[in-house]
């Protein structure tokens, strides 16, 4: 009995360091093919993720960041200017599935973590002239995301943001699923679709509170 | 950072340089090609359009092909689940894909009366479209052995755009979301909707300044 059990052991460990092989090989080579603004150490690309090669110039992984299965991070061509579009700091965990759709620029700051299925998206598409199909892609300036440490994202967020600037402050958490276009200031926990504040941190108390007490 | 020849590195940071695919993502390509053809020549569709692109990845069985019909330059993406869980017994199809339609990453579409998707809707990623539910009003029966309702129909009228997550359910009736609408992302939308508007949230609904202002309709390319 005990040697059936350890046999499936010893099978699922050796398909476990299969996929943990292909994604240590496919991080070696992203980072000696592609032409990354910076490919930090120790950063793990998992081999099912969705980069394009054209577009990692414009891509900037730091330090120990890990991308999770099914990852989609991509740049919008027409997007000029030197400095990396997709900013995803030094510690991030990107989580299954998220996607990043970058225009003009997303930063995440270090330590940020992503729950599955967020997406950060810095522009949107044109839709207030009904004569131009949706099809073709004339994508709306947008403006800049920034998201800075130690913030939280739970699983399914929107972060997107049509016409300006948005920024989640330091330490803040997004709840599943919420839907955030406007920027947050720091230490809140934003739930909701359209996304609200729902706690504060106070700093003399040393706890969350609810914004209104 | 990377242990490549800093003269190299040098040109292949130059932001204006072309950069050449992965010629790894030629396999991915050829599997997506393959699996295209190999769905238009051999599936008993409905009918199916010239151009159509279906991602390797795609979940479609053979066995509700002829209940589905794809216009021309359809593209389904990866991961895309399109789905008849109790195969009708007349001969109408149940899926119906217009012209131009694009169906992003990890959609799920399941249709038991029909389900139609006119010309250019797009789907962005991990969006579903459902026209039946779950039956679950007997209490003390397993929800999974309840089978489903018998639910309603779905049309998406042209140029509409479907946001990020959202849901479209349809628990009986007819709904209808109107020319050049827009779905917020994470929206879940169970009544119709008229044409040229904006919906958002949970439960959706109206909110026509959205256009212009913070929340975008974030979808796919």
């Amino acid at each position: 009995m005990s040697t059936v059990q350890q046999d499936i052991a010893i099978d699922e460990a050796s398909f476990v360091s299969i996929s943990r092989i292909a994604t240590k090989l496919n991080s070696i080579w992203l980072r000696h093919t592609y032409p990354f603004a910076e490919f930090g150490r120790g950063a793990s690309v998992h081999y099912s993720c969705d980069i394009g090669r054209p577009q990692s110039s414009e891509i900037c992984l730091g330090d120990d960041v890990y991308l999770a299965p099914g990852v989609w991070l991509d740049v919008t061509s027409g997007s000029a200017g030197p400095e990396p579009k997709i900013v995803i700091g030094s510690g991030c965990s990107i989580g299954r599935r998220c996607t990043m759709l970058a225009r003009n620029q997303i930063v995440l700051e270090v330590d940020v973590l992503l729950g599955p299925s967020v997406l950060i998206m810095d522009h949107d598409h044109e839709a207030s002239s009904l004569e131009n199909p949706v099809h073709a892609p004339s994508a709306v300036s947008g403006g800049r995301i920034l998201i800075e440490r130690n913030c939280w994202l739970g699983i399914g967020a929107v972060i997107a943001c049509g016409a300006r600037d948005l920024t989640i402050g330091r330490n803040s958490v997004v709840g599943a699923n919420a839907v955030v276009g406007q920027s947050f200031p720091p230490f809140s926990v934003i739930a909701g679709n359209p996304a609200k504040l729902v706690k504060t941190y106070d700093q003399q108390a040393g706890k969350w509170v609810r914004p209104h007490e | 950072m990377s242990s490549m020849p800093e003269a190299m590195r040098h040109v292949m940071r130059d932001p204006r340089s072309k950069t050449l695919e992965d010629p790894l993502s030629l396999v991915t390509r050829l599997a997506s090609r393959f699996r295209t053809l190999w769905m238009s020549w051999t599936y008993p569709f409905a009918s199916v359009g010239g151009e159509f692109r279906a991602h390797y990845t795609c979940d479609l069985r053979r066995s509700i092909a002829p209940y589905v019909r794809i216009g021309d330059s359809v593209r389904l993406d990866r991961d895309v689940w399109v789905n008849i869980p109790v195969l009708p017994g007349t001969n109408e199809p149940v899926i119906v894909f217009d012209e131009g339609c694009k169906v992003g990453k990890r959609c799920m579409i399941s249709a038991k009366n029909r389900i139609h998707f006119e010309r250019n809707v797009v789907l962005a990623p991990s969006v579903l479209v459902m026209d039946h539910n779950h039956a679950f009003e007997n209490v003390n029966v397993p929800i999974k052995s309840q089978g489903i309702t018998p639910g309603g129909t779905i049309r998406i009228e042209e140029g509409c755009r479907v946001g990020f997550g959202a849901a479209i359910v349809c628990g009986k009736g007819e709904l209808v979301i109107g020319k050049n609408s827009v779905i917020g992302p994470n929206a879940v939308v169970s009544r119709s909707v008229p044409p040229n508007s904006v919906v958002a949230g949970n439960p959706g609904q109206l909110v026509n300044d959205l256009l212009v202002n913070d929340l975008p309709a974030a979808d796919a390319r």
